[in-house]
C-alpha cells in the first residue's frame, strides 16, 4: 500500500509540474491569500492590547502555522477526499473496486490538489516566524500537522460517505468541512456552550487544533493521551461509515478507465 | 435615451434570470451567518469591559461587517465570464453585437449583484438584530447606505472588468482576482473598520479605492452622517469614473490583438 501511496505522490506532483506556470501561481497565490489575515490579526493586538480570553498573538499564529500544514497536507498527499461525494453519485467508484488495493486509501491519495503546496509552504513559513525554534516544540508542531491531515480527512469521510444513503451530501459534507477550517483559524475560547459542544464533537475543531494548541503551550500528558484516543476514534468511525456505506453502493453501468 | 434602454433591458432580463437561483444561493450563504456568528463571539470577549473601540461599539462593529460582507458576497463574478470568453474565442460573437461589449457586462453584472445583495442584507439584518439588538439610526441611515452599497457593487464590477480584459494578455486572471480581494480584505477594511488601524494608516487607506468597496459604505451605515455620505459617494463616482475608462482604454487596446479565424 505504502508503495502506491508513494507513486500516487511522484505522479500527482509531477503532472502539476507540467504546467509549471499555473503550479506556481497557484501556489503563489495561496501563500499569498493566507497573509492577508495576518494582517488583520497583527492591527487587531495592536489596537486591543494584551490577550483575547488567554491568546497572545503568537497563539494565533500558531492555530494559522498549524491549520495551514494539516491543511496543506490534507489537500497534497489525499485530495481526493473531497470528491467522494460525486464519485459515488457518478458511479466512479467502480474503478477503484476492481482495483487489488484497500479501497479507502487508494481512493482518498489517488489525487492532489496542488495548491496545497502553498499552505504546506505558508504553515511552515508561518511557524518559523513567530513560533519556537526548540526540536521538541518543532516535533510536536509537526506531529500536531499531521494528525490534523489525518483527522480532517477522516471527518471529510465520514460527512461525505453520507452520499451512500442519504444521495448527493456533497454541498452538506463541503459545508461542515469548510466550517472545521473557519472555526480553527480563530481562539477557541471566545466560543462557550452549545457552540463549544458542536466545536468538539460534529464540526471538531477542539479535536484538530484548539487542543493541540493548549499542549503546545504547555505539555499535558494526559491531554495528549485523551486528544489521541478521539482522533483514533474519528478515524475508526470515518473507515466503519464508508465500509457500511460500500455495502449500500450499487453503481449503473457506466465506463470508465483511471490511466 | 434609446442608447440606454437595451442596457437598462439587459440589466432588467438578468434579475429575472438570478430570481430563478435564489434559494439555492441562500443556502450557499449559510457561511455569511457563520461569520458573523464567529465575529460576533470575537467581538463580544474583545469588547469586554469597554463600551467603544476606535469610536464604534460593539453593536457597530457587527453591523460594519454585515454591510462589507453583503457588497462582497454579492459580486458578480465578471471576470470569470470574461476569461471563458476570451479562452474559448467566443468573445468574437459578442464583438458583432450592437452594444458596448463593457456596457453590457457592466449591466449583466449589476443586475446579478442587485439580486444576491437584497437577501443578503435581509439575513444580515436578522442575524445581527438577534445578536446585538438593532442598530441605532439604521432606517434613517438606509436610504444613502443603498446607494453606497450600489456604489460599491459597481465599483468591485469596474475592478471586474479590468481584470477579465487582462486575459487577452494573460489567459488566465484569477491571481490578479486574488490580489484585488486581499487588498479590498486589508486595505479596504472590510474584516476590520479602518478606524481600527494605527493613525499612520488611516489616512492613506481611507483615500484608496479599495475603502470606497467596503469601509465607506459600511461605515455610513452604522455611524451615519451627511459628511460620511458626500465623501463616500464622490469618492466612489471618481473611482468608477477612473476605473470606466481605464477599462475602456484596455479593452480597445485588446480589440487590436483580436484575430477572428473564420469557423
Amino acid at each position: 500500500m505504502w508503495k502506491l501511496l508513494k507513486k500516487y505522490f511522484v505522479f500527482n506532483l509531477s503532472a502539476g509540474m507540467e504546467y509549471r506556470a499555473s503550479f506556481l501561481i497557484q501556489v503563489f497565490g495561496m501563500f499569498l491569500n493566507n497573509c492577508a489575515f495576518i494582517f488583520f490579526w497583527m492591527i487587531l493586538y495592536k489596537r486591543i492590547g494584551g490577550d483575547i480570553n488567554g491568546y497572545g498573538f503568537s497563539d494565533v499564529m500558531f492555530l494559522w502555522a498549524l491549520a495551514a500544514l494539516g491543511y496543506g497536507l490534507a489537500e497534497v498527499f489525499m485530495g481526493n477526499s473531497r470528491f467522494i461525494s460525486s464519485i459515488i453519485y457518478k458511479g466512479e467508484l467502480d474503478v477503484y473496486l476492481l482495483q487489488p488495493r484497500a479501497i479507502l486509501p487508494n481512493l482518498v491519495c489517488s489525487r492532489m490538489n496542488t495548491a496545497g503546496w502553498g499552505d504546506v509552504t505558508y504553515g511552515i513559513v508561518l511557524y518559523f516566524l513567530t513560533q519556537s525554534f526548540e526540536p521538541h516544540k518543532v516535533l510536536m508542531f509537526l506531529v500536531f500537522s499531521i494528525l490534523m491531515a489525518v483527522v480532517f480527512t477522516a471527518v471529510r469521510i465520514i460527512y461525505h460517505s453520507l452520499t451512500f444513503f442519504l444521495g448527493n451530501a456533497e454541498q452538506f459534507a463541503g459545508t461542515i468541512t469548510e466550517m472545521v477550517i473557519m472555526f480553527i483559524l480563530y481562539p477557541g475560547s471566545i466560543f462557550s456552550a452549545p457552540s463549544t459542544w458542536i466545536l468538539h464533537s460534529v464540526i471538531p475543531a477542539a479535536l484538530v487544533a484548539w487542543i493541540p494548541a493548549e499542549i503546545f503551550a504547555s505539555f499535558d500528558l494526559k491531554k495528549l493521551l485523551v486528544l489521541l484516543s478521539a482522533d483514533v476514534a474519528i478515524i475508526i468511525l470515518s473507515v466503519v461509515v464508508f465500509q457500511a456505506g460500500l455495502k449500500k453502493y450499487s453503481s449503473g453501468n457506466r465506463m470508465g478507465t483511471r490511466i | 435615451m434609446t442608447h440606454l434602454r437595451k442596457y437598462r433591458m439587459i440589466f432588467s432580463c438578468t434579475i429575472r434570470d438570478q430570481f430563478a437561483y435564489i434559494p439555492a444561493y441562500l443556502i450557499g450563504n449559510i457561511f455569511f451567518v457563520i461569520i458573523l456568528f464567529v465575529f460576533f463571539s470575537l467581538w463580544s470577549v474583545i469588547y469586554r469591559g469597554q463600551n467603544l473601540i476606535a469610536g464604534l461599539s460593539l453593536t457597530q462593529t457587527l453591523w460594519y461587517l454585515s454591510f462589507t460582507e453583503a457588497v462582497e458576497l454579492s459580486k458578480a463574478r465578471v471576470y470569470i465570464q470574461i476569461q471563458e470568453e476570451v479562452k474559448e474565442g467566443s468573445i468574437a460573437y459578442a464583438l458583432g453585437r450592437p452594444y458596448s461589449y463593457n456596457g453590457f457586462k457592466v449591466a449583466r453584472s449589476l443586475g446579478e449583484s442587485l439580486v444576491k445583495v437584497i437577501p443578503i442584507m435581509l439575513l444580515g439584518f436578522i442575524v445581527c438584530f438577534l445578536f446585538t439588538g438593532m442598530l441605532p439610526g439604521y432606517w434613517s441611515a438606509l436610504p444613502f447606505g443603498i446607494i453606497l452599497i450600489i456604489g460599491g457593487i459597481t465599483l468591485n464590477i469596474m475592478w471586474g472588468l479590468i481584470i477579465g480584459l487582462l486575459a487577452f494578455w494573460t489567459e488566465e486572471v484569477t491571481p490578479f482576482y486574488w490580489i484585488l480581494q486581499k487588498l479590498i480584505f486589508i486595505a479596504g477594511g472590510m474584516f476590520l473598520p479602518i478606524d481600527f488601524f494605527p493613525d499612520w494608516l488611516q489616512t492613506a487607506a481611507k483615500a484608496a479605492p479599495f475603502a470606497f468597496s467596503a469601509y465607506w459604505p459600511a461605515i455610513t451605515m452604522v455611524d451615519f452622517s451627511m459628511e460620511n455620505f458626500r465623501t463616500a459617494l464622490f469618492g466612489q463616482a471618481f473611482y468608477i469614473a477612473v476605473l470606466a475608462f481605464t477599462a475602456y482604454l484596455i479593452f480597445r487596446t485588446a480589440l487590436k490583438k483580436i484575430h477572428v479565424q473564420g469557423g
